[in-house]
């Protein structure tokens, strides 16, 4: 009882004392997850004049309905989720496909020239950026 | 042999076993001596015995031919032809009053010993051993009824028969100890012939914890044992020695792996910092440098992930896979860079194939296959990738027409580090197919790779299916 209070106010979000079923623990862990996302992740992004609605997967620019395949989507979101920040293309591939490395082929690479020409074809100011040797970032150009 | 430090002359084997069998010779012949030495003791007192008993038959026949004169006349015959200390009679009645009598001053008491005299009334012949208290020999006696109311006792000296035995003991002991040096040293010469095989053995092995590699064991004439034991021994070296080279080229080929990736960071890093001022430049250096040490960090974690595969400590997640959806999802990511290199990628799954293992390592050698076929499949080209299920097994194949491998190349093409001959201006470590056989092998599956130059190659793996 003592472990589990100085636990809880040390700043964990649960306790458990052993010994415990692990689909308890993982029961336990989804639920933390499932409150965490539904108070930091929000349903609408945008930057610039480019939004997104997750909810309704629709993707707007300049009031123009941009038609994307399912993982261009992911990628985007994924993108639009860390604006102004640059990601690599092995953080790409772990978040868009669950793939924990980045293969030697430039499968990335193809991906966001096609989501290039999609959100940023015809626009004066093209929103996804190359990092050199590190990946990709998604902000306005200054 | 040098002695080590803490060697005791007991420890030798060879000294042990020439000490045992001496010993147990040793036991054995006593045993058989003393066997045979109390049949010979019993064979002479019963030749005693039967003497006894025959003379004191012949005193019957005599009494009842001519009464106890011709008695004395026998007795008196008798110590004559015998001798008066190797032979005692004495006839007496039942009172015990003597009838007729040998000289019996050298037996002393012997005669009147408890079962000897008219005390014991007993009409059968009664045998005891008597010893002489003049000079401690001993005396077989028998004491008989001659007829009623009359008894011989008689006794015979054992002398002859104590000498007879104290010789054969004494002979028997000088034997003996011949035999036991004879045996002690015939072990140790076995022995030490046994031994010379292991003692080769050791050497070789001194020989190799001194430095001397190359150094084997190299016996003539042995036992199967022992040749055994070299042979095993030597094949056991071997072994080691082709591990040896192979660790000593794996270690060569990453220093070399590690070599341009590092230089090339430090010449970058040398050029920015002599030369550039701006902001830019130095981004552009942290940026090539990240982009190199990905490079680095994706070949330690293969050369990693190799070594605890192969060396069966890798935690694989068994769990349910559908290794159909992987192949589609695959390929689906590969779909786009094909398109840009000009390459036809077609899948051809089935709906769902299950098999038990790790996800994640199960999409890695899927993306190392495709990469080699989009690496080695020029503009124009197509690859193929099937997923069949057959009995017991699913087989994934990946077909390319591409520039394929040399014939002399294919037995090596799972090596760490190998590049084919005719692919080494394309990118890579030559690890990707390493770690797809160390995967699928994992697994409980094979790997293959099949392939005609200017062609294409075909990789097919077959998994166990999940039942």
């Amino acid at each position: 009882m003592d472990d589990r209070v100085k636990g809880l106010r040390t700043g964990g979000d649960d306790y458990l004392v052993k010994p415990f079923a692990f689909s308890e623990l993982l029961a336990r862990i989804q639920a933390l997850l499932r409150r965490a996302k539904g108070t930091t992740e929000a349903t609408f992004l945008q930057i610039d004049d480019l939004t997104m609605d997750v909810l309704k997967r629709e993707v707007w620019r300049g009031g123009k309905r941009i038609d994307l395949q399912p993982r261009e989507f992911s990628l985007l979101e994924y993108l639009m989720r860390n604006p102004e920040r640059a990601v690599s293309k092995t953080m790409i591939m772990e978040h868009v496909w669950g793939y924990s490395f980045d293969p030697q082929t430039n499968v990335v690479e193809a991906r966001i020239s096609r989501l290039r020409d999609k959100i940023d074809k015809g626009f004066p100011a093209p929103l996804i950026q190359t990092i050199r040797g590190v990946g990709y970032a998604i902000k306005t150009r200054i | 042999m040098p002695l080590k430090p803490g060697y005791r002359l007991w420890d030798s084997f060879k000294l042990r076993l020439a000490l045992i069998s001496a010993g147990i010779f040793a036991i054995a012949t006593l045993l058989s001596f003393s066997y045979l030495y109390r049949s010979l003791a019993t064979a002479l007192e019963d030749r005693v015995d039967d003497s006894l008993r025959t003379e004191s038959k012949e005193f019957t026949d005599i009494y009842l031919a001519g009464g106890i004169e011709a008695l004395r006349k026998e007795v008196a015959f008798e110590q004559e032809a015998s001798g008066k200390d190797e032979v005692f009679m004495r006839v007496f009645d039942g009172n015990g009053k003597d009838l007729a009598s040998s000289d019996l001053s050298y037996w002393g008491r012997a005669p009147f010993a408890p079962g000897l005299t008219h005390e014991t009334p007993s009409d059968g012949p009664i045998l005891k051993t008597v010893r002489v208290a003049r000079d401690g020999s001993e005396v077989r006696c028998i004491r008989a009824l001659v007829a009623s109311g009359v008894y011989v006792s008689m006794g015979y000296t054992l002398r002859e028969n104590a000498a007879l035995l104290a010789r054969f003991r004494s002979q028997f002991m000088n034997v003996l100890a011949v035999m036991l040096g004879l045996c002690t040293l015939g072990a140790w010469f076995v022995a030490k012939r046994a031994m010379s095989g292991v003692e080769a053995v050791t050497h070789t092995a001194a020989q190799i914890a001194a430095g001397e590699l190359d150094s084997r064991v190299h016996l003539y004439g042995h036992g199967y044992e022992i040749r055994h034991l070299a042979d095993t021994f030597n094949k056991m070296l071997d072994r080691i020695a082709v591990l040896v080279v192979e660790i000593r080229q794996i270690s060569e080929n990453v220093a070399h792996e590690l070599r341009s990736p590092i230089t090339r960071i430090r010449g970058n890093a040398e050029v920015t910092l002599m030369s550039s001022k701006s902001l830019e430049d130095y981004r552009e250096l942290t940026g090539s440098i990240i982009e190199e040490c990905d490079g680095l960090l994706a070949l330690m974690n293969t050369m990693l992930d190799i070594s605890e595969l192969e060396g069966g400590v890798a935690r694989i997640a068994f769990e349910p896979v559908d290794i159909a959806d992987l192949v589609r999802g695959t390929c689906e990511l590969f779909q786009p860079a094909a398109e840009d290199s000009g390459i036809q990628l077609k899948v051809c799954a089935e709906s769902t194939v299950m098999i038990r293992g790790d996800g994640r390592m199960l999409g890695q050698v899927l993306v190392n296959l495709l990469d080699n076929a989009m690496k080695y499949t020029p503009r124009g080209g197509a690859i193929e990738v099937s997923v069949n299920r057959l009995p017991n097994h699913v087989l994934i194949t990946v077909d390319d027409t591409g520039i394929g491998i040399v014939p002399e190349d294919v037995p090596h093409i799972f090596d760490r580090f190998f590049r084919g001959s005719n692919r080494l201006s394309k990118p890579g470590t030559g690890l990707g197919l390493g770690l797809a056989k160390a995967v699928v092998n994992a697994h409980g599956g094979l790997i293959e790779v099949t392939s005609a130059v200017g062609k294409g190659t075909r990789c097919s793996v077959l998994m166990p299916v999940d039942s």
